[in-house]
């Protein structure tokens, strides 16, 4: 028997996603449909070991599971700049969304029906070439130029000349120059790859399609490299993909089992579940999505056949599985995740809609022991989902998840004394949360209290109907807070006051004795200004950038009590010990 | 002046107390920059507060028998540490300046203002602003926030370092003024108690706060405490008298205990007060309306919008309001209490108890926690349930 022993069959073990440079593209990768795909099916029937991602690449415009519109917006810009001819300001086109999108793809598949030859850059290989470059040791070849300079060769040369007329190569004149991997050099020093782009803009005839991944997470990779100022000066034409949507993605899925049947005829299908969990799992990546599809199929033939040796009745085999799986959403979740799945992160307006909506079962928990009639009005249904997965899943830290749900929690209240609960709990929430000694550890039990006690106030079920999110107003408070208090102490440094008796006292009388020298706001009359609502949270929002807030504040030195346990890092604690 | 003394200058304007209204050129220099002397010509902004601020201990006028004891302290020459304690706008500044001025004579009162730069152990950059003349120093720790112990130790320090130019004529001795020591985080102030000692024959310090309750014990035993306790009505109501005859105004005695009961027994509130009132309306009538600080009139606002209804809805406008307060930097314990008072007008005799301890309880959990519109809210909301539910029993009762 063997201990390890690749899951995919005897093929190799390498994950499709993984994108390593220097790796040959075009073998990870062969364009699709290009005339080895039917060749493969011939050739390897039963053999299992290749990537479904690989095999089944769309073969037509309807196999995409990209949005149709987006498709259509590629082929237009394909149309009107490519298919014209050689141009004399090269066209750049880049397309960005999350990995796994189909952007590749669909270029690939557009480009193949207008028979365009595509030409794409590949990280080269070595490395080692900045070390030895000026050692004599090191041996003679493996002296290279640096990476840059390949890539404006090839890039410049690329978008000039056509190739070279290969026997048995489909000639066409028109080419596509496709980037998708970027030196990684221009990650550092971006101005050298604008350079490039400039340069390229002038003397290229052929257009430049770039590719960049983003990912959920505060990612400037496009921000760095395509500034938008870049963008406009070299009118660089932008088609920004979305995540794959679910009915899209399950299509997509679907059409690819039917090939796979088709291909293998001991091929087993997984059930519908199986499919649904995955196209939730994957999170609209496309990609991830068939990798698990086809790995999670080869788990039910193992799954089965271990089941068969377990157990005598095998009858139910597959279907066991289907049932429990409704029993234990959560467990199976689990396991899905553990095959493989993305780490999806909850967007925040979602994670802040299941905890403020708090959505409970219909049904009480059958086997708890009645309460007692003084905690009657104590009593709520189980829970659909425990406030902590959430928070996990959320990626905000704590406190500023806390303040999330201040902000927004009285839309959702019908009565005051709910209010009043809440208050009582984020009260409780943040004094536990703001020990700073043991705040690592307890903040997440701040959070927990908060959400919880949240969950907990609301008697009723919000009745039905959309309500906006907004971003906690906190954070532009203390900004605001903080810049008045600085001018202004800046300002009447010379008063000889605390600031607590300038700011209470003498400045609001200085403002009226010399209403000519102004210099404190005043406060905006009426009730509706002063509510003025902050920030709208948009539905797609995954990262607050709650840095805004902390980070300015941080710097500045003079505080009150209210905000100086902000300030407390671990720096105080070693400094108590070295004076005196 | 002392080089000790400026360790960099800004184009903030420098202060002449003593000549008001007056331009006086003042020679700043810097050592850390370079040398660079700025001249700055400032005027003075005239506010009856401080035009009319008593500069000598003789021409105090109320508590004059502490007064003298203060001048029979000084005469000795020499005097221990002075701790000085009580409320706000009662006169603890002015008194110790007037001591400044009986010591050291006139020249306490050319201030300038420095920037002092000091650097942590731990790398961090604290800047702190003192106001400075040739023999004192003041400076108000707590601004510094979590790192005070750093700028209480560093420039006691200095100060005491640095030797008296002649101490032949002047005194052997500085003196360093600290004011919001109630303020301090326990830290600084046992780093305080040692520095104290240490440098006891090159400084003085006068330690001036609110309340001594804050204060550890240590220092407090090592200080000579003076308590300054509030003027009364009377005594604010002659003061005011005064001010308008050196303005030469007419005052109405009606008017002048109004703003003395409306000040709270606070001074320097009074007397701004009166000039509030006076570029409101003159000549002034007894019923005029006294003017009031502005955000004391927003809070009342604000405590009406409470009592007049109780529904998320409002508890979300309170908050809007509440986070207006905050930007205008009035303390959060200050706007609870505010409220408070506001509140209980409107409450029942039982409410009021109960309502006064959730002040305090939110009160508390203001210091414990680190964001103060949690607590404020929770106040808020905590009071508008239980007014509810009062008004709705009374509701029900009438029913009945």
């Amino acid at each position: 028997m063997m201990w390890v022993s690749s899951s995919f069959g005897d093929g190799d073990i390498d994950v499709k996603p993984a994108k390593k440079s220097g790796s040959i593209k075009s073998e990870k990768r062969p364009f699709p449909g290009s005339s080895s795909h039917g060749h493969k099916v011939v050739e390897k029937e039963e053999y299992e070991g290749d990537l479904w991602v690989e095999v089944n690449q769309p073969i037509s415009v309807a196999d995409l599971a990209v949005h149709p519109k987006k498709v259509a917006q590629v082929q237009e810009w394909l149309k009107s700049h490519v298919l014209s001819g050689p141009v004399k300001d090269t066209p750049i086109l880049l397309l960005t969304g999350p990995p796994g999108a189909g952007k590749t793809a669909t270029l690939k598949l557009l480009a193949r029906q207008e028979s365009l030859e595509v030409q794409e850059w590949v990280n080269p290989v070595t490395e080692v070439h900045q070390l030895s470059a000026d050692d004599p040791t090191a041996p003679r070849g493996s002296r290279q130029l640096p990476q840059a300079t390949v890539f404006k060769d090839f890039l410049l040369r690329a978008s000039q000349f056509t190739s070279l007329c290969m026997a048995g190569a489909p000639k066409s004149d028109l080419k596509l120059v496709l980037v998708e991997d970027f030196p990684n050099v221009f990650y550092r020093d971006r101005s050298q790859f604008h350079d490039v782009l400039r340069h390229v803009r002038e003397v290229g005839c052929f257009p430049v399609v770039f590719i960049v991944s983003e990912t959920s997470g505060n990612d400037s990779r496009v921000r760095d490299l395509f500034p938008s100022e870049l963008q406009l000066q070299l009118k660089v034409d932008v088609i920004s993909f979305n995540a794959v949507a679910a009915t899209n993605m399950q299509k997509a899925l679907s059409c690819v089992l039917n090939k796979e049947a088709a291909r293998r005829s001991s091929f087993k299908r997984p059930d519908k579940d199986r499919i649904q969990e995955v196209v939730q799992v994957s999170a609209g990546d496309i990609r991830s999505a068939v990798n698990l599809l086809q790995f999670s199929s080869l788990r039910v033939a193992i799954d089965r056949t271990s089941k068969v040796l377990k157990k005598a009745s095998t009858s139910k085999g597959n279907m066991s599985k289907s049932t429990t799986n409704k029993h234990k959403p959560v467990k199976e979740k689990a396991s899905a995740e553990q095959n493989g799945g993305k780490d999806i992160s909850l967007f925040l307006f979602r994670a802040l809609g299941k905890i403020l909506y708090c959505k409970r079962s219909e049904e009480e928990e059958r086997g708890l022991p009645p309460l007692p009639p003084h905690l009657w009005d104590q009593k709520r249904l189980p829970m659909l989902i425990e406030p902590e997965t959430v928070v996990h899943a959320c990626p905000l830290s704590a406190e500023a998840l806390c303040l999330f749900l201040q902000q927004n929690y009285p839309e959702f209240m019908s009565e005051v004394t709910e209010c009043e609960t809440v208050t009582r709990y984020l009260s409780d929430a943040d004094v536990v949360s703001s020990e700073w000694s043991a705040r690592d550890t307890l903040s997440h039990y701040g959070v927990s209290v908060a959400s919880r006690g949240l969950m907990h106030a609301k008697t009723a079920v919000s009745k039905g109907g959309w309500r906006p999110l907004y971003k906690p107003e906190w954070y532009s408070v203390q900004q605001k807070f903080l810049s008045n208090r600085r001018t202004a102490v800046g300002k009447y440094v010379d008063q000889c006051l605390p600031a607590v008796e300038l700011f209470t006292q003498k400045l609001p009388f200085l403002n009226q004795i010399h209403p000519s020298r102004n210099t404190k706001p005043r406060f905006t009359a009426s009730l509706r200004a002063a509510n003025a609502r902050p920030q709208k949270l948009e539905e797609t929002e995954a990262i607050f950038d709650e840095e805004d807030g902390e980070t300015q504040a941080l710097p500045s030195l003079p505080l009150q009590q209210c905000t100086v346990p902000n300030e407390i890092d671990d720096e105080v604690i070693i400094e108590e010990y070295d004076s005196d | 002046m002392h080089p000790e003394f400026v360790r960099r200058c800004d184009s903030v304007p420098a202060k002449i107390v003593a000549k008001k209204n007056i331009t006086v050129p003042v020679l700043l220099k810097s050592r850390d920059s370079g040398c660079c002397e700025r001249e700055h010509f400032v005027v003075r902004m005239s506010l009856w507060v401080d035009k009319y601020r008593p500069t000598s201990l003789n021409k105090l006028s109320y508590h004059t028998e502490q007064a003298a004891q203060l001048k029979r302290l000084v005469q000795n020459g020499d005097f221990p540490h002075l701790l000085v304690f009580g409320p706000s706008g009662a006169g603890k500044k002015t008194r110790i300046m007037c001591l400044l001025r009986e010591l050291y004579g006139a020249g306490v009162e050319k201030l300038r203002i420095e920037h002092h730069n000091f650097t942590t152990p731990s790398k961090k950059k604290i800047e702190i602003t003192t106001i400075a003349s040739n023999y004192h120093i003041e400076v108000c720790p707590s601004d510094a926030g979590v790192q005070d112990r750093v700028v209480v130790q560093e420039l006691i320090k200095m100060v005491a370092q640095a030797q008296q130019l002649d101490s032949s004529t002047q005194r052997e001795f500085k003196v360093v003024l600290l004011t919001e020591v109630d303020r301090l985080t326990k830290d600084a102030q046992h780093a305080l108690r040692r520095t104290m000692e240490k440098y006891v024959t090159t400084c003085r310090l006068i330690l001036c706060c609110e309340s001594t309750s804050k204060v550890i014990p240590a220092i407090r035993s090592r200080c000579l405490g003076v308590r300054v306790p509030a003027p009364s009505n009377e005594q604010i109501c002659s003061i005011l008298q005064t001010v308008c005859k050196k303005e030469g105004l007419a005052l109405p005695p009606e008017l002048a205990s109004r703003v003395a009961d409306k000040s709270g027994r606070n001074l320097r509130r009074a007397i701004l007060m009166l000039e509030a009132c006076k570029v409101q309306q003159y000549p002034f009538r007894p019923d005029q309306q006294v003017v009031e600080a502005d955000w004391e009139v927003f809070l009342r606002e604000t405590a009406n919008a409470i009592v007049s209804q109780q529904s998320p809805r409002r508890l979300l406008e309170v908050r809007g309001r509440l986070y207006e307060l905050l930007t205008h930097c009035i303390p959060p314990d200050v706007i609870i209490r505010g409220l408070l008072t506001e509140l209980i007008d409107s409450c029942d005799g039982q409410l009021k108890a109960e309502v006064t301890q959730w002040a305090a309880y939110y009160e508390h959990r203001l210091q414990l926690g680190s964001k103060s519109i949690y607590h404020l809210e929770a106040f808020v909301a905590k009071f508008m349930s239980i007014y509810k539910k009062f008004l709705d029993e009374g509701m029900a009762a009438m029913m009945l």
